[in-house]
């Protein structure tokens, strides 16, 4: 009998959390799971699941404005509008059906369920609202929150709101200025543009999209831009007064005035009330400092997800649940961050995996090969009505190891898993050219890239 | 077809060999039989036989010279043949030297037969199979009998699990994959493994494991070195004998020497002069047991060890019971020149009937030598210091005085060397130094 009441206990029930703790009973531990609020943590109640609800609406919208453009008649674009609260009403439904799909998953694997919010004691106990319980080993996961960054000022009666809010609005603000271009900030400005509001997208950086390669994060921009959205870019946030938000562009204080304000500048580590600094677990800044197999420097408590700040992305918190579990029941397989899928919901959309281009040429100098091929030459492409994408492929011109690849186009979210699998086997340009890719996709088009890329010309393409 | 011969490796310890004497020139025609060559290991001495008809085409190796053993030394083949054509086949085909070795282990009193048969597809031996045969100095001829479990018996690199990319990597870097610990899914070798089996050392350690600075093959003269002590430390039944010596006269007695003379009388010269007359005296000392034989030797040769770059030398000086201190003084410089800048040839570091290790510079307190077979005594020679020590006065009282004293330890094998003999070399030896002027009387 062990002296503790669990033998992994699991701190937050997000994807990077319910994942360990099922894999964790998988592997005949005795766990347990602590959740507060959100079963499914921020990605299936505030994150992942709920954005992309909104923004299958917003792509059906424009589907059925552009129904005269699959000769379907009938249906006037003028008449067409999408009715916010039953919008509202079907995102809970989806994520009320995922939410109890993650509790039935626990209980179907033997996990014990802790209400409350998980406070250290030891390190090996916690309080739970003012009950005791003791593990072998913890494993921290209580994720992140929005980053309200305190260098921009707040005066007046201001107007902010975070992604959390964005997603209960039950009506469209007639316009929107959204603080930050990375993945969150661009998904909504494409939601809330397709919806019906006037945005504007402040972003410090000189582009957007910082994962993805600047050559297909431009085409993207462009597009949103034609669609109506406005970019301003290096812009640096300095106050937000009341309506107004504050930026300096091109060296003067620049000002843009809308109904909403939109706080997409990223997300931070969420350790309140957990008390890990009280047992001595080390930081780095807000996040809770872990080694390759996610061990903190309390060799029985592990952190992975977003509270360790290394990638914040459901899948790479899963992952490391993984590896943590793992290193628990002492298989040593150590966490790769190069090799990790993006997503962005736009239409079409963006996918990549590992570096790209600037980033491949500075490791590897000018001894990598790059692939592309447009959508426009892609056959599936041109049946979906978006001939718009590009496939960007990135191999070390040497052995072909693939490095980066980039992917713009219909459904392409569903697309890099492939890359995911071939990065993970190693394989190479050679192996992804002797798969048989199936037609017509708009998947035939990443063979294609990799001919491009490593044969020096594509079939389909001059 | 003209055929390679290689180095053969003689014993299981043998990295390379020297070529002593090549008994067929370029030209000769070579009967099977006959002795081709000989060649040093670090042992002995070994003649090698032809083991098939036909002429000495070329010869890769001059006398005196060392090859690694499997490496090509000569060619022989048909009158007219071109050798080059074979070597080049030899270099091609023979993806290493171990696929080429058909050495022989040498029986000690047989002469061994000449690895003369050199075929690319003889064995059929896989990176892996190669590998383990280098690690462990497998004598390659003794896995011909064997039956190999891959196609037409030999095992392809498809046996082992490695990710496409490890697999072109290690064949650019030219790794054996079959060597590669595979941290992949089920052992699978990644290419993460293939370039830590690429890089030289690790840089760091994870926590608590051992750090390796720097790793380096035992071999060479580290390697004969080590295998001669070690053999002797193993063998030789060792016992030790110490006494302190005042050094007051013997001092003197050399600064003497120096202020008269022009050649400049060294420490170790008269140390050397000294254990010459005490060999001389006791001859016992001077012996070795060789084949169940024990030998007392005329010629007293005295080894100096001398710190090398690759490690200990033992310039020999031959026949000290002829020569004067001077001539003494004067050939050991030479030869301990010799031995520092590496230049000392083969007759000049064996043949040594003792040996005298003088750490006296380098300011040791006392520290005990290892026996430097097929010697059978060695003698350590410590620092001179200050010491106390009771002497009597001309009083015949007893009396505390500070005398420069330097400790010497006589190391003898027990098999043919009693304690009693021991002591009283040490004994005469402390005497002669004491009282210098008798070394050369």
């Amino acid at each position: 009998m062990s002296a503790y009441d669990y033998d992994i206990a699991v701190i937050g029930a997000g994807p990077g959390g319910y994942e360990a703790a099922i894999k964790a009973a998988q592997m005949g531990k005795k766990t347990c799971i602590i959740e507060s609020a959100y079963f499914g943590g921020t990605c299936l109640n505030v994150g992942c699941i709920p954005t992309k609800t909104l923004i299958k609406t917003a792509n059906v919208l424009e589907e059925v404005k552009n129904a005269s453009q699959f000769a379907i008649r009938g249906v006037e674009a003028g008449q067409v509008s999408v009715d916010m609260k039953a919008l509202q009403a079907r995102k809970s439904t989806v994520v009320k059906t995922l939410v109890n799909g993650v509790k039935g998953l626990l209980r179907g694997n033997q996990v014990a369920v802790a209400e409350g919010r998980a406070s250290f004691v030891d390190t090996h106990t916690v309080s739970v609202d003012g009950k005791n319980i003791t593990a072998e080993f913890f494993i921290i996961a209580t994720g992140s929150s929005v980053f309200m960054p305190p260098f921009i000022a707040r005066e007046g009666d201001t107007n902010i709101i975070t992604s959390t809010e964005a997603l209960n609005l039950d009506h469209i603000p007639d316009s929107i200025a959204i603080i930050g271009g990375g993945v969150i900030g661009v998904e909504f400005a494409y939601l809330l543009n397709r919806l019906g509001s006037k945005v504007t997208v402040l972003e410090l950086m000189d582009h957007i999209l910082p994962m993805v390669d600047p050559e297909i994060s431009e085409m993207a921009q462009t597009r949103m831009e034609r669609d109506g959205i406005t970019f301003r870019l290096g812009a640096k946030v300095g106050r937000v007064k009341d309506h107004t938000v504050f930026y300096e562009l091109d060296g003067k204080e620049q000002e843009v005035t809308s109904q909403v304000v939109l706080m997409a500048v990223g997300r931070t580590p969420d350790t309140e009330g957990l008390n890990a600094e009280g047992i001595g677990i080390a930081f780095d800044r807000a996040a809770i400092r872990i080694d390759g197999y996610m061990r903190t420097n309390i060799p029985n408590i592990y952190a992975i997800g977003d509270v360790n700040g290394k990638v914040m992305l459901a899948h790479t918190a899963s992952h490391e649940g993984m590896v943590a579990v793992n290193h628990i029941c002492g298989h040593k397989e150590e966490m790769n961050y190069e090799r990790i899928p993006s997503c962005i919901y736009l239409e079409p959309e963006i996918a990549c995996i590992g570096l790209t281009e600037a980033q491949a040429r500075e490791r590897f100098g000018g001894s990598i090969k790059i692939g592309r091929f447009h959508m426009a030459a892609n056959g599936k492409s041109l049946v979906e009505g978006d001939t718009g994408g590009m496939f960007k492929v990135i191999v070390d011109g040497n052995l072909g190891e693939i490095l980066g690849v980039h992917l713009y186009g219909k459904h392409v979210t569903d697309m890099i898993g492939e890359i995911s699998v071939a990065m993970a086997a190693e394989a190479t340009a050679e192996e992804v050219i002797r798969a048989i890719h199936p037609h017509p996709t708009v998947n035939e088009a990443l063979g294609e890239a990799f001919m491009a890329a490593w044969n020096g010309r594509a079939i389909n393409s001059l | 077809m003209a055929e390679v011969i290689i180095m053969p490796k003689l014993g299981f310890n043998m990295d390379e060999g020297q070529l002593v004497k090549w008994h067929k020139q370029a030209g000769d025609g070579v009967k099977k039989g006959e002795v081709l060559f000989e060649i040093n290991t670090d042992k002995t001495t070994m003649p090698v036989e032809a083991t098939e008809d036909g002429v000495m085409l070329k010869i890769l190796l001059n006398e005196g010279e060392f090859a690694e053993v499997f490496t090509p030394i000569a060619v022989v083949g048909g009158a007219g043949e071109n050798p080059d054509a074979a070597l080049a086949a030899f270099d091609g085909g023979a993806a290493s030297p171990d696929t080429a070795a058909k050495a022989v282990e040498a029986s000690r009193d047989a002469p061994v037969s000449a690895p003369l048969k050199v075929d690319a597809g003889e064995l059929k031996l896989t990176p892996k199979a190669k590998k383990l045969i280098r690690d462990e100095g497998i004598d390659a001829v003794s896995l011909a009998g064997l039956q190999g479990t891959g196609y037409q018996g030999g095992i392809t690199a498809r046996d082992i699990k490695a990710s496409p990319l490890a697999r072109k990597l290690a064949e650019q870097k030219e790794i054996d994959l079959g060597a590669v610990q595979g941290s992949g899914a089920d052992g699978k070798v990644m290419k993460a493994d293939v370039e830590a089996a690429a890089a030289p050392a690790p840089e760091a350690a994870a926590p608590g494991e051992t750090r390796i600075l720097s790793t380096a093959p035992y071999k060479g003269v580290r390697k004969v070195i080590g295998e001669r002590l070690a053999h002797s430390k193993f063998t030789a039944p060792h016992i030790y004998f110490t006494d302190s010596i005042d050094t007051t006269a013997f001092s003197a007695f050399r600064r003497q020497l120096n202020e008269a003379g022009t050649q400049k009388i060294g420490v170790s010269d008269l140390l050397t002069m000294a254990a010459g007359k005490a060999l001389a005296a006791f001859p016992g000392i001077n012996a070795s047991l060789v084949d169940e034989r024990i030998i007392q030797y005329k010629s007293i040769n005295i080894g100096i060890a001398v710190a090398g770059e690759n490690g200990l030398i033992v310039p020999v000086v031959k026949n000290v019971q002829e020569k004067t201190l001077t001539m003494v003084a004067e050939e050991s410089r030479e030869l301990v020149e010799c031995a520092k800048a590496g230049r000392l040839a083969p007759g000049e570091f064996s043949g040594g009937t003792f040996t005298i290790s003088n750490l006296g510079m380098f300011g040791i307190e006392n520290f005990t030598a290892i026996i430097n077979p097929p010697e059978s005594a060695i003698l350590a020679v410590s620092a001179v210091r200050k010491k106390a020590v009771v002497v009597t006065n001309d009083n015949g009282g007893d009396e505390i005085v500070i005398r420069p004293m330097m400790n010497v330890q006589l190391t003898v094998d027990h098999r043919l060397i009693d304690g009693l003999l021991a002591a009283r070399f040490v004994a005469y030896f402390k005497e002669l130094l004491e009282n210098p002027l008798r070394i050369l009387m």
